[in-house]
C-alpha cells in the first residue's frame, strides 16, 4: 500500500532560559495509507511534540517529515489535528464550534453546511446543534471536537489521548464509535494514548517509545480477524498476549 | 401560614412539585424582602433628613433639605435649566468614554499584535496608570482652551488607560492552547485575533468598561469643575461658591442617578451579547 507519512530522523529539543530538554532522539517511522498507528509511551517522553512535528505546528530541529512525499513546511492542510483537551470555545455553539475549521479555511458553503450537519446526525448531537459548550457531559463534548477535527475532510488525523479525560464507561463507548466512524471514511490515524489496552483495541500497528529523549523502542503489529469492534478485541485471549508484550516494553515506574 | 393565597401562588408561579414550590418560595421571599428592605433604608433617610430639617435640628442652609431639593429639581426642570446642563455633562462624558473605549481596545489590539510594543511600553502604561489623571487637568486646559474639547479629553485620558491595561492582560491570558487549535486548523494572526481572542476577551471587555464608565465621570466633572462653563460639574461649583447647598445636593443627586444608569446600561448590554453563560 501507499506510504502516507514518512519520518526520518525527527530530533526536538526545547530550550528555555532554564537550560534544554531533549524531547524527541531520533524517531524514524512510515505510515501507510489507510493505516491505524497508535504511539504509546511514558507520560512526558515527547508524544505530544511528535504530533505537533508531524502536523507541521513546531519544525523538528534535525529530520524530515514527508506527507503525500512532499516535505511538511508549515501546518499541512489535509490533516486533522485533535488536541490532548477538546478546547471547545464556549461561545460558541455545538454547530458553530463544529463549523470553526471551515471558517478558517474558507469553506463554508451550502454543501459543507450540509456535511456539519450530518455529522451532528451520526454523532448523536443533532438534539445538541443550537447548545453551547457548557450544557455537554464529557463524552459529548469529546465527540463535537471529533466531528470539529473531520468537518473538513482531513485524509490524515492525528489524535493526541482522545479519550483520556473521560470515564472508563464513555472511553469504550467512544472507541467503538472511532473505530466504525474511521472504517468507514478511510483515513490513516495516528493516535497517541498511553492507555495500552486502548492502543490494542483500536490499531493495526503500535509504536512503543522509550522514555526521554524517545526513540522507538519496538513495534507490534496487531493482527485480529478482520470485522471485529475494540470492545470484542478486549475479550479475545490474543488481546491479553499483546497486553503483557507491550506493558513489558513500557519504561513505566510507580 | 398563607399557603393557599394569591401572594403564595405568584411567588411560587413555574413550580413542579410542592417541594419546588416550597423552594421557589424561600428564594422569592428572601429577594423580596431585601428589595423591599433596600427601599425602606432610602425612604428611612429621606425621611429623617426632612424631619430634622422641619424641626430645626439641623440648618438646612448647609444640609439642604429633601422638600427643597426637589422644589428646585421641579422648577429647573421646567425652566429647562437642568435639561441644558444634564445634556452637557452626558454628551461631553459619552462621547469621552466611548472615544477613550475604542480606543483603548485598538492600543490593546496593537499591543497584543506585537509582543516587543508591549514588552517596550508596559513600564510607561504602568505609570500612566497610577498617576491621577485628573492631575493633567488644567494642562488640557492650556493646551485645549477652556471649554468642552478639554473636558472630553479627561474622560478620554481616565478611561483609556484602564481600558488598554484590563484588556492587554485578558488577551494575554486567552488560553494558548486555544490559539494553537486554531494554528492547527492553518489559522492566520488575524484569523486568531477575531475567532479567538476578541471573544474569548469580551467578558473582560464588559469588566472594563463597567470600571471605566465610573472613572471617565470622574473625569468629566472635575473637567467641569476646572472649565466652569456648563454641565453639572459646574453646577456643583458655582452652588457651593454661592452658599446654595440646595442646588449641589440637587446636583449630586442627579449624576449619582446617571451613574447607576449607566452602569446598569452596561450590565444590561453584557446580559444581551454574553449569552453562552
Ligand atoms: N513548549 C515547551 N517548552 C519546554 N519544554 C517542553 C515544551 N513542551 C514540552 N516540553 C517538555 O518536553 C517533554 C515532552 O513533552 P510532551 O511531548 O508533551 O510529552 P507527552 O505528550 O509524551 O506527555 C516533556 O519533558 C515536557 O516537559
Ligand atoms: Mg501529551
Amino acid at each position: 500500500m501507499k506510504e502516507k507519512v514518512r519520518l526520518e530522523g525527527i530530533q526536538k529539543k526545547y530550550i528555555s532560559k532554564k537550560g534544554e530538554t531533549l524531547a524527541l532522539k531520533e524517531i524514524n517511522l512510515s505510515v501507510k495509507e489507510n493505516e491505524f498507528i497508535c504511539i504509546v509511551g511514558p507520560s512526558g517522553c515527547g508524544k505530544t511534540t511528535l504530533l505537533s512535528i508531524i502536523s507541521g505546528l513546531i519544525p523538528p530541529d534535525i529530520g524530515k517529515v514527508y506527507i503525500n512525499d512532499q516535505e511538511v513546511t508549515q501546518i499541512y492542510p489535509r490533516v486533522g489535528y485533535m488536541l490532548q483537551e477538546d478546547y471547545l470555545f464556549e461561545w460558541r455553539t455545538v454547530y458553530e464550534n463544529v463549523r470553526l475549521g471551515l471558517e478558517i479555511k474558507g469553506m463554508l458553503n451550502g454543501e459543507t453546511r450540509d456535511k456539519i450537519m450530518m455529522l451532528l446526525e451520526n454523532y448523536g448531537l443533532a438534539d445538541f446543534t443550537n447548545h453551547y459548550p457548557r450544557e455537554l457531559s464529557g463524552g459529548m463534548r469529546q465527540r463535537v471536537a471529533l466531528a470539529r477535527t473531520l468537518a473538513t475532510d482531513p485524509e490524515i488525523l492525528l489524535l493526541d489521548e482522545p479519550f483520556s479525560s473521560l470515564d472508563y464507561q464513555t472511553k469504550l463507548t467512544l472507541e467503538e464509535e472511532m473505530h466504525n466512524i474511521l472504517k468507514r471514511q478511510q483515513k490513516t490515524v495516528i493516535q497517541v494514548t498511553h492507555d495500552i489496552a486502548e492502543a490494542i483495541s483500536m490499531a493495526d500497528r503500535i509504536i512503543v517509545l522509550s522514555k526521554r529523549p524517545a526513540v522507538i523502542k519496538s513495534t507490534f503489529d496487531i493482527d485480529f480477524q478482520e470485522d471485529i469492534t475494540p470492545l470484542q478485541k478486549r475479550n479475545i485471549k490474543k488481546f491479553q498476549v499483546y497486553f503483557n508484550d507491550i506493558w513489558k516494553e513500557l519504561d513505566i515506574h510507580v | 401560614m398563607f399557603k393557599t393565597g394569591v401572594i403564595y401562588q405568584w411567588l411560587t408561579r413555574g413550580a413542579v412539585t410542592a417541594d419546588h414550590a416550597e423552594f421557589l418560595f424561600q428564594l422569592r421571599k428572601r429577594r423580596i424582602t431585601i428589595r423591599i428592605l433596600q427601599i425602606a433604608i432610602l425612604l428611612a433617610f429621606i425621611g429623617l433628613w426632612e424631619l430634622m430639617g422641619q424641626m430645626g435640628w439641623i440648618n438646612t442652609f448647609l444640609m439642604s433639605q429633601p422638600s427643597k431639593i426637589l422644589n428646585l429639581f421641579i422648577k429647573m426642570c421646567q425652566n429647562g435649566q437642568l435639561y441644558h446642563h444634564i445634556k452637557i455633562t452626558l454628551t461631553e462624558n459619552i462621547i469621552g468614554f466611548s472615544s477613550g473605549t475604542i480606543l483603548g481596545i485598538l492600543i490593546a489590539i496593537l499591543l497584543w499584535w506585537s509582543d516587543f510594543l508591549f514588552n517596550l511600553l508596559e513600564p510607561y502604561l504602568v505609570i500612566l496608570n497610577s498617576i491621577p489623571k485628573v492631575a493633567l487637568g488644567p494642562v488640557m486646559i492650556v493646551w485645549l482652551g477652556n471649554d468642552s474639547p478639554a473636558i472630553i479629553v479627561m474622560a478620554l485620558a481616565v478611561s483609556i488607560i484602564v481600558t488598554i491595561i484590563m484588556l492587554i492582560n485578558g488577551f494575554r491570558e486567552v488560553e494558548s492552547n486555544k490559539i494553537k487549535l486554531l494554528q492547527t486548523l492553518g489559522a492566520t494572526k488575524k484569523q486568531i485575533l477575531f475567532k479567538v481572542i476578541l471573544p474569548a476577551s469580551v467578558p473582560t471587555i464588559f469588566s472594563a468598561l463597567k470600571v471605566s464608565v465610573g472613572l471617565s465621570l470622574v473625569g468629566t466633572i472635575v473637567g467641569e469643575f476646572l472649565v466652569s462653563k456648563a454641565g453639572l460639574g459646574y453646577l456643583i461649583v458655582y452652588g457651593g461658591q454661592v452658599f446654595n447647598l440646595h442646588l449641589v445636593m440637587t446636583s449630586v443627586i442627579i449624576l449619582c442617578i446617571i451613574a447607576g444608569l449607566m452602569y446598569y446600561f452596561v450590565l444590561l448590554l453584557e446580559k444581551l451579547i454574553i449569552k453562552w453563560r
